[in-house]
């Protein structure tokens, strides 16, 4: 609701929202400019108006008027069409929280506020933190009273909200699925503590920074893949090439441009492998760096980077990798994803959404069901539920035991594709892992 | 279908009981809250107790001696060697790395020495080493079912006390086939290489057949996907299976020569390591064998233990108790005082309580007092007392466990 600027940039990455404006002369100009998207014009707090967007089939609602006080009446029309639509809206102003959390908003967001924490996030890196977690089916606090719950020393929990209204915490207040806390702590909480709590996915390292080799004048070729992978995640991105490829910096930097990323180029003289030694022994392994290797073919690369370096490399530090398939870019035909019970599966989903999504394609998901640890199967649940927002078709095959066979039979099966594999999955062993980087017709993205 | 000359009505009986008795065990363990392996082994001695009595008051024979009984026990015997093998989570090793790998090592040779040093001291046996390695064994097959009850089976400490009994367990194994081939030929001639031949040539056949089996991983999915799957009416996985536990069994008994107990179960044993290690955790498979296993052969072998205990022993004088008791402590002795290697890792009434579980001793102590039998070093008494040692073991070590060990209590919610 609201096709401004923040409404546009959703429509943007969520191909399937409709976006609705009361200005008609706004929504004539987008429908010029964008012939592809789906725009309703009329007030939204009109249920007709509603309706024809789509309120009851939609799953979210997102609310970015400039008044606080048309977000309520939205929200309220909007409430009485679908009672299980979830709300977001943008909050202007902080004394009027509680009357659109009344209205039936679910989640608000206010810039003011975010930016403040934001800034003093920067500003004092340690200090009080609120963290907010939602109690999900899988949670650790689920039926627990808050004295029950061990929490690290120098956090409690602040509030809790159910449903709409704020419950002040007591000892014997016993947590319900769908409540959500606000911890509030002294410095960062632990990751685990706060999967503990939550049952979600949510604390995945996000890989920080890209680091891209260009070798030949044909690694170009690579780069428009290189950067959809980018713009998957919140990473900076460092293409490195030598100077013989410097006339193509100005092509390389309006790529990044194009794609929204944010590129630092850099050329560099003289031999290529003490180049790449240099920058893999800089990289700082806490930021969760991900190396693209130019060449799909180890042994090609061999020509340029000893081929026991690379292999090493791949075994033995903590980095990811990706390996992709030629230089010839083609949109991938699918992206297949082997999910196990280890940790980290969130971040491979969320790079599996996110390629399919920019690719426009499905994803094929092979599942470990180990009767055990459910986790696999939660992160199935997990990317299910993202790619549904994006409309994205997930087709799951969830196989009891070990299911590299399986997994062997779709990588061979499909020319194109994206392959995205755990490395520290130890299910598909890593003789295996080695022939699908070397053998296999399709690109890979290594996780860590 | 006519049966065989030598098969005779009587020849069934035995099976009949056994059969039930199988069927059986289950239900009543459930209800006394025994281990089924433990009922099975108790129920075989109670029918085993009254065959006894009735030959020996009456001069009534109830159970005639079955071949048919001996047989399947005995293939129950290699098919739990078998599965001991498929147990092998190879992904432990990798995950845990060398360190733990060598400090488990290191556990068992302190295990195994003070075993040797306790067993000459009282001169239990004419063969201390042989004595040592029988005491020194744990049985993976309590271990995990109490880890996996206990919800610690994928903890930190679980991990590290299911790599210690895997140790122990294979190290027992080699070294158990490696002595049993020594005993049977004669070392200074021209045999004298026999048991390094055979050990040679048994992980030959195990990394040949791994590396077909990774082959055909990448080159033939589609059809070994069959060999895996749920609905395959051929049942491929199964059969393929038995034909490795066959090959490997006979293989070794080919190479082997007389020693032939401890040499099939080491085939056996190898077998089913081999598919673990090849096959990575195929749960479908493992069902299948697992039924075959425990609901028709394996329970066999343990009704035959308990149905053969030698009674007369007991009555002949020799005091099997006193013996028993001396074996049970030794049992603990050399599992509690090298555990003393886990106390930077664990609270020191963890380390008593992995120290006591580790001490449970099943299977493999049976094996091995059957070797020792067949060898000529361990006499029927001997054999007794040890069976009732995996049985009070297997029954009174997970119990310890539970009580003693006490999980940390970490920060988290």
């Amino acid at each position: 609701m609201g096709a401004g600027d923040t409404g546009q940039a959703v429509k943007m990455r969520i191909k399937n929202s409709v976006l609705v404006d009361a200005d008609p002369g706004k929504v004539i100009m987008l429908g010029r400019e964008h012939p592809d998207w789906e725009i309703v014009g009329g007030d939204a707090s009109d249920p007709n108006v509603l309706k024809t967007a789509g309120i009851e089939e939609a799953e979210f609602l997102l609310i970015s008027t400039n008044k606080d006080h048309f977000a309520q009446k939205i929200a309220m029309t909007a409430r009485e069409l679908d009672d299980e639509v979830k709300i977001i809206s943008v909050l202007h102003d902080i004394k009027n929280f509680q009357e659109l959390r009344d209205a039936g908003i679910n989640h608000l967001i206010s810039p003011i506020s975010e930016t403040i924490d934001a800034i003093l996030g920067k500003l004092i890196p340690v200090g009080e933190n609120i963290t907010e977690i939602a109690i999900s089916q899988h949670s650790a606090a689920l039926g627990k009273t808050i004295m029950e719950i061990k929490l690290p020393q120098d956090t409690i929990i602040g509030a809790v909200l159910r449903g709409h209204h704020l419950i002040k915490p007591e000892s014997d207040t016993i947590l319900q699925k769908g409540d959500v806390i606000s911890l509030v702590s002294l410095g960062q909480l632990e990751p685990d503590i706060v999967d503990a709590i939550s049952g979600e996915f949510q604390t995945i390292v996000p890989i920080d920074s890209f680091v891209c080799l260009l070798i030949s004048e044909d690694d170009i070729m690579i780069l428009d893949e290189v950067l959809h992978l980018a713009s998957c995640g919140i990473a900076s991105c460092r293409i490195i090439f030598p100077d013989t490829l410097i006339r193509y910096r100005e092509v390389i930097e309006k790529k990044g441009i194009e794609f929204g990323i944010k590129l630092e180029c850099e050329s560099y003289m003289g031999n290529i492998f003490e180049k790449f030694k240099k920058i893999v022994n800089e990289l700082d392994p806490s930021k969760n760096p991900l190396i693209i290797l130019p060449q799909r073919k180890l042994s090609l690369l061999k020509y340029h980077i000893p081929a026991k370096y690379i292999e090493n490399l791949i075994n033995d530090t903590p980095f990811s990798f990706y390996i992709p398939k030629s230089r010839q870019y083609k949109k991938f035909e699918r992206v297949l994803h082997f999910i196990t019970d280890r940790r980290h599966e969130g971040l491979c989903a969320s790079y599996a959404v996110g390629m399919a999504r920019v690719n426009d394609v499905p994803i094929k998901s092979l599942v470990l069901h180990n009767p055990e640890n459910s986790y696999a199967e939660e992160i199935l649940i997990h990317t299910k539920r993202i790619a549904q927002v994006y409309g994205i078709e997930v087709v799951e095959e969830v196989i009891e035991g070990n299911p590299t066979l399986e997994f062997i039979q779709d990588v061979r099966s499909t020319a194109n594709q994206l392959v995205i594999i755990n490395w520290e999955c130890s299910i598909l062993r890593r003789d295996i892992m080695r022939k699908i980087i070397n053998e296999a017709d399709a690109s890979i993205l290594l996780m860590r | 279908m006519r049966l065989s000359p030598g098969v005779k009505i009587s020849d069934l009986s035995s099976l009949v009981v056994a059969a039930i008795l199988a069927f059986a065990a289950p239900l009543i363990c459930e209800r006394l809250k025994i281990p089924i392996v433990v009922g099975e082994i108790l129920f075989g001695l109670v029918v085993g107790l009254i065959s006894f009595a009735f030959l020996e008051f009456y001069n009534i024979s109830l159970l005639s001696s079955s071949v048919s009984l001996e047989f399947l026990a005995l293939i129950g015997f290699i098919f739990l060697m078998f599965l001991a093998g498929l147990e092998i989570d190879f992904e432990i090793l990798q995950e845990q790395g060398i360190k733990s790998l060598l400090s488990a090592i290191v556990i068992f040779i302190f295990t195994l020495a003070i075993s040797y040093f306790i067993v000459s001291a009282l001169n239990i046996s004419e063969d201390p080493f042989f004595m040592s390695l029988v005491l020194s064994t744990t049985s993976v097959g309590v271990v995990l079912p109490t880890l996996r009850e206990t919800g610690l089976s994928r903890t930190n400490a679980g991990q590290t006390i299911i790599l210690s009994a895997i140790v122990a367990d294979f190290a027992t194994m080699i070294l158990l086939t490696y002595y049993a081939i020594g005993m049977t030929i004669d070392v200074s001639g021209p045999g004298a290489m026999m048991p390094l031949v055979f050990i040679f040539f048994i992980v030959s056949l195990f990394f040949t057949i791994h590396l077909g089996g990774r082959l055909a991983i990448w080159h033939f999915p589609n059809t070994l996907v069959k060999f895996f799957s749920k609905d395959d009416a051929t049942e491929l996985g199964v059969r393929g299976s038995i034909a490795i536990l066959f090959i490997f069994v006979a293989m070794s008994q080919t190479i082997g020569g007389e020693a032939s107990t401890s040499i099939a179960i080491l085939g056996a044993f190898m077998a089913g390591a081999v598919i673990s290690f090849t096959f990575t955790k195929q749960a479908i498979l493992e069902k299948k064998l697992f039924g075959l296993g425990f609901g028709f052969l394996i329970p066999f072998f343990f009704i035959y233990l308990g149905i053969s205990f030698d009674f007369a022993s007991i009555l002949g004088g020799t005091d099997i108790w006193g013996m028993m008791l001396i074996f049970l402590a030794i049992a603990f002795i050399v599992k509690l005082i090298p555990s003393v290697f886990l106390l930077p890792t664990f609270k020191a009434r963890n380390t008593l309580a992995i120290g006591f579980l580790l001490a449970s001793r099943l299977s493999l102590i049976i094996a091995a007092a059957e070797i020792g039998r067949e060898l000529g070093i361990i006499d029927e008494s001997m054999r007794s007392a040890l069976i009732l040692v995996g049985i009070t073991t297997s029954i009174v070590c997970p119990m310890l466990f539970r009580r003693i060990y006490r999980p940390d209590t970490g920060a988290t919610a």
